[in-house]
């Protein structure tokens, strides 16, 4: 295990990695460092690129330069009227006087020390946000699956530029560099390997795939006869993503020129922004700079920017735990193979780099030496690995079971066809109907069968693995969700049977619900419904490119399928109808599980069905009806987002502040108390959004999901999580004596860095599962008879 | 209490009406000035603090902001937020008369449930929809004047609905809004010297679902040094 402070090398360290990238020289204006090129790489270029021709060569850099000289002027003249704006406003709105203004701004020192802004910038990209609207990088980066009709164009499509264009420059800040040496392709080689592993591999890095991406890319390239010898890099530095879009027709696709078509989607530069996504089994097309796996922008919301100036202040010293553990949350991208990019750079000058940088949540010190990262991204691999092998063997002692009991022993498992033994879970699917069944209940037959024919069990066959046969299959899917979530490739089919829905599922039955719902709505209380679900769709993740296509300014798929789902809920369920807080549920399921979770791994492609948004009402149908709590009285049960339930919920927020808050956190609740906080105000809302609303980051939630649906009592759960939430932000909530600030902090959980960024599946897990040992449904029965 | 010391009052102030008039829009203009397309319809109730200054008095008060939900079946908990609030926004959208409605029974229900003494707006949102206009300025003008002088003839001491437009895509109107809610209160009562500000921020004001009216009074009795 790599020393946690090793990885983040202090900024001396990593202006080392930025002279790689930026050339060492202060002047880097144009064409990237050119200059530092030997003059055969350059002939070298002139002779692949140019046609030989050098004038070609200069007309390119000097229109470069005028065009960047260009999108300067324009940018000095905004950032003028911006900032006359500015002291406007701060007149006007913050009462503050002109005096005092200057007295501000001249505390303002910019560093003039160009490696030290640019040290600071590469910072920024990697922590900042851009803004959506004004980063029109994401126009040539897309790279989303078509679905059913719809299709997010790719602006790159139109805007490419001609293949004599051969570098453009896209922003202030562009490192292009194009050599063709025969020195570098031994250099390839590991890349072509990687290939290979990649296939095996699923975990592998999707950084890696990228790269292999282009390796295939540049067969297309002419000249370079199937060996790789020409590498383009460009990189592209946040801040200034939207001051590109002062130049209208940059592609950002940089010297890879001449590419053949086939080369579309690898000739994504490498992104910094994109670098932070995160991965963790997946491997998919790297979505835009500025959009994350999940396809949110990267775009702090601004409701979240007072708590989280308030928490940088407040909570610097919290922030230096690393998260290496949390194979998840690691936001290591690995780079695959043997020698890392970097030091073949470093040693042979050679100017493809990789732009290999990462950066945490924590995105304070984040430029990191490229050899631990790798290390990193290979221990996050095998954990995965190991973590997906683990349901591999659960698997196959299922598979062997499910043979046994269904088949009365008549069937040896080499009588197993082969390509269902090496396919685990497919061949369990088509062996029996339904395997886990709701919350996995199956598991407890299938014991039950398997005990009674114990004595034939092992005879002449391989014995069971003991890890499984020493618990219970029910009880090791528990404990196996538990510890890192459903992995993405089984979750769809999972999600599918666990929540019910595989039973609940009527052909047709969605497709005639929606088509009701939309032609004869005479039923005044369908079309209350209706309306309101109509004034939500559109402020439904709207920061969600699937769900906004703000690139085409307009709605994205997953709008249409949560209209669908939801107009066919409302009639499917009128009295239950629709809840604000249903649409950030079945967003996040179609998030999660849904046709945009798909891999582009050929090899999970086999695994993973895509849900439809058919499947993914019937699985929120299922989670309502069957998993949610229920609340009865007077001998009727509510259904948990039943009109009525409210007060019932609001009674559970009574008992967790008014008993296990005070049981479990005796001295947040002191602390609360002095400061008069109810914690109803907070958790309520985390309630009637089942954890959504502000709360869990979605990629934590999903597996909070998987964890609801083996929950046999998920009020309870609810009760814990809740918990963990105060108890994971316990110090330093102990730490602000305002009010306020604690609510501001608490209804923004995921709405802000340093929060989201500490907030860990594996530890919330962990913290819940103690909590829940210690409460007891009978009492919560009892209580909620004493406080209704 | 010194004269020439900064004064500093908090309120607690709660937004109610029809889901989608704006009330998270018309919060957000007034605490980031700002109006965009990507905002979430609230579920449950959000929170957020701003502050005003008063000059003429020179105080500063800061609103303590619940914006709640506005579909109707999140009503019920309404009186959760408006129970100890000394500030309510009841909010309609000046092209829906559903939405006027909505705001009356709203502006109803605080008379006879919300703490004695609450400064209660009507504010009509999305002034720029000029073109879509549903509910007449000159209506809502008569409706409030009779809503005042039954109050005042009941004997009531202040508790007249303050009336007023805004939009929070334009900005018009909004931070009038909440200047013209901040001298409303009653600052004076609430307001300490710079001595009392340290305090106040330590107690927040806060929320308490068991407070009754009655304490509510002393609340703001108390709170002046
Ligand atoms: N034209 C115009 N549109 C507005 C204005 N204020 C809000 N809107 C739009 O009205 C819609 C609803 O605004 P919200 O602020 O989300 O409404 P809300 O009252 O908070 O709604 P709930 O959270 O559901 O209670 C959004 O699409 C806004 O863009 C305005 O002043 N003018
Ligand atoms: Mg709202």
């Amino acid at each position: 295990m790599p020393n946690p402070s090793s990885l983040f090398p202090d900024s001396s360290n990593s202006s080392e990695v930025q002279d790689i990238l930026f050339g060492r020289s202060s002047n880097r204006s144009l064409g990237g460092n050119l200059h530092d090129l030997s003059e055969a790489q350059i002939s070298k270029l002139i002779h692949l690129k140019f046609d030989n021709n050098p004038i070609t060569l200069i007309r390119q850099l000097s229109s470069d330069l005028t065009s960047k000289e260009r999108d300067l002027i324009l940018l000095r003249k905004e950032k003028f009227a911006r900032e006359q704006l500015l002291l406007k406003l701060l007149s006007e709105y913050g009462n503050l006087s002109s005096l005092e203004i200057d007295q501000k701004l001249n505390t303002l020192k910019i560093d003039n020390n160009a490696d030290n802004v640019l040290h600071d910038l590469i910072e920024s990209a990697m922590d900042e946000h851009l803004n959506p609207e004004s980063n029109p990088s994401i126009n040539n980066r897309m790279s989303i699956k078509p679905t059913e009709s719809y299709r997010l164009r790719s602006k790159s499509d139109q805007l490419r530029s001609p293949p004599e264009r051969t570098s453009q420059v896209t922003s202030p800040i562009e490192v292009l560099s194009n050599t063709s040496s025969n020195s570098t392709t031994h250099n390839h080689s590991h890349n072509n390997n990687s290939n290979n592993n990649n296939n095996n591999n699923r975990s592998s890095s999707w950084l890696g795939n990228w790269f292999n991406h282009n390796d295939g890319s540049n067969e297309n390239l002419p000249g370079t006869q199937g060996r790789p010898q020409s590498k383009s890099f460009s990189l592209q530095i946040g801040p200034f993503g939207s001051t590109s879009s002062l130049s209208s027709s940059n592609t950002g696709n940089g010297v890879n020129s001449g590419g053949g078509n086939g080369a579309e989607s690898s000739k994504v530069p490498v992104e910094l922004d994109s670098i932070k996504v995160r991965r963790p089994y997946e491997d998919r097309t790297p979505l835009s700079a500025g959009v994350d796996k999940f396809g949110f922008f990267n775009d702090m919301p601004k409701e979240a920017q007072k708590s989280n100036e308030l928490l940088s202040d407040e909570e610097e010293g919290e922030e230096e735990e690393e998260e290496e553990d949390d194979d998840y949350d690691a936001n290591t991208s690995g780079i695959s193979e043997s020698k890392p990019f970097i030091s073949t750079l470093v040693e042979t000058n050679d100017l493809e780099a990789n732009g290999t940088y990462l950066s945490t949540s924590k995105a304070k010190n984040t430029v990191t030496s490229l050899d631990t990262l790798k290390q990193l991204s290979r221990m996050h691999d095998e954990k995965s690995k190991q973590y997906e092998d683990e349901w591999e063997t659960f698997f196959k002692s299922l598979q062997r079971d499910y043979y046994y009991s269904s088949n009365k022993n008549k069937v040896k498992i080499e009588n197993i066809p082969e390509k269902d033994q090496n396919n685990t879970f497919n061949s369990l699917y088509s062996s029996a109907n339904e395997i886990f069944g709701l919350k996995g209940l199956n598991l407890i037959k299938l014991e039950k069968i398997i005990n009674k024919q114990q004595p034939h069990h092992h005879v002449g066959h391989v014995p069971l693995s003991s890890d499984i046969n020493s618990t219970s299959y029910f009880k090791k899917l528990h404990k196996l969700i538990q510890k890192m979530g459903i992995p993405p490739k089984y979750r769809s089919q999972l999600w599918f049977e666990l929540s019910g829905s595989k039973n609940l599922k009527v052909p047709g039955e969605f497709d005639r619900l929606y088509n009701l719902s939309i032609s004869s709505v005479n039923d005044p209380l369908i079309e209350s419904n209706i309306n309101q679900v109509n004034l939500d769709l559109h402020r439904t993740m709207p920061s969600n490119i699937y769900f906004n296509d703000v690139v085409n300014s307009q709605p994205g798929p997953n709008y249409y399928r949560l209209q669908k789902i939801l107009y066919a809920f409302v009639v499917y369920k009128p009295k239950i109808g629709y809840c604000q807080g249903m649409n950030k549920i079945i967003s996040n399921l179609l998030l999660g599980g849904g046709a945009t979770a798909a891999s582009n791994n050929e090899e999970d492609e086999k695994w993973s069905v895509n849900l439809t948004e058919e499947d993914i009402f019937w699985i929120f149908v299922g989670f309502i009806d069957e998993l949610l709590p229920t609340y009865s009285k007077d001998f009727k049960d509510y259904n948990f987002f039943d009109n009525k339930s409210l007060l019932y919920i609001g009674i559970d927020q009574k008992i967790l502040s008014d008993v296990y808050f005070p049981r479990f956190l005796p001295n947040l609740r002191k602390h609360f108390k002095t400061l008069n906080i109810q914690i109803e105000y907070i958790t309520l809302n985390w309630w009637v959004s089942i954890f959504t609303e502000n709360c869990l980051p979605i990629e934590i939630w999903i597996k909070f999901f998987d964890n609801f649906l083996v929950s046999l009592n998920v009020e309870i759960l609810f009760f814990s999580i809740s918990l963990s939430l105060f108890k994971n932000f316990e110090k330093l909530l102990l730490s602000i004596s305002n009010a306020d600030d604690i609510y501001l902090i608490m209804k923004n959980l995921n709405q802000n860095n340093s929060t989201k960024s500490n907030l860990k599946y594996s530890e919330l897990m962990q913290l819940s599962k103690s909590f829940e040992k210690k409460i007891d449904g009978q009492e919560i029965e009892s209580l909620r008879m004493m406080y209704g | 209490m010194s004269e020439a010391a900064e004064r500093f009052a908090q309120f607690k102030l709660v937004l109610l009406g029809e889901s989608a008039v704006g009330k998270s829009s018309i919060v957000h203009r007034f605490v980031k000035n700002t109006f965009d397309n990507m905002r979430e319809s609230t579920i449950g109730a959000a929170f957020l603090t701003q502050s005003v200054h008063l000059a003429e008095s020179n105080t500063t008060v800061k609103f303590e902001i619940w914006d709640t939900a506005g579909q109707e079946r999140y009503k019920s908990l309404a009186p959760m937020y408006y129970r100890n609030a000394n500030a309510a926004l009841c909010v309609y959208d000046i092209t829906s008369r559903s939405s006027f409605s909505k705001a009356q029974d709203w502006i109803k229900e605080l008379k006879k449930q919300a703490p004695e003494g609450i400064v209660i707006c009507l504010v009509g949102n999305k002034v720029d929809l000029k073109d879509e206009r549903e509910v007449d300025e000159q209506e809502v003008a008569e409706y409030v004047e009779e809503l005042n002088q039954e109050q005042s003839s009941a004997g009531a001491p202040a508790g007249k609905v303050i009336l007023a437009e805004c939009s929070a895509k334009s900005g018009d109107g909004v931070l009038e809004t909440f200047n013209v809610i901040a001298r409303a209160l009653p600052v004076e009562d609430a307001v300490g010297g710079a001595r009392n500000r340290q305090l106040r921020n330590k107690r927040s004001s806060g929320v308490d679902l068991s407070r009754g009216r009655q304490q509510q009074q002393s609340q703001a009795a108390s709170s002046c040094c």
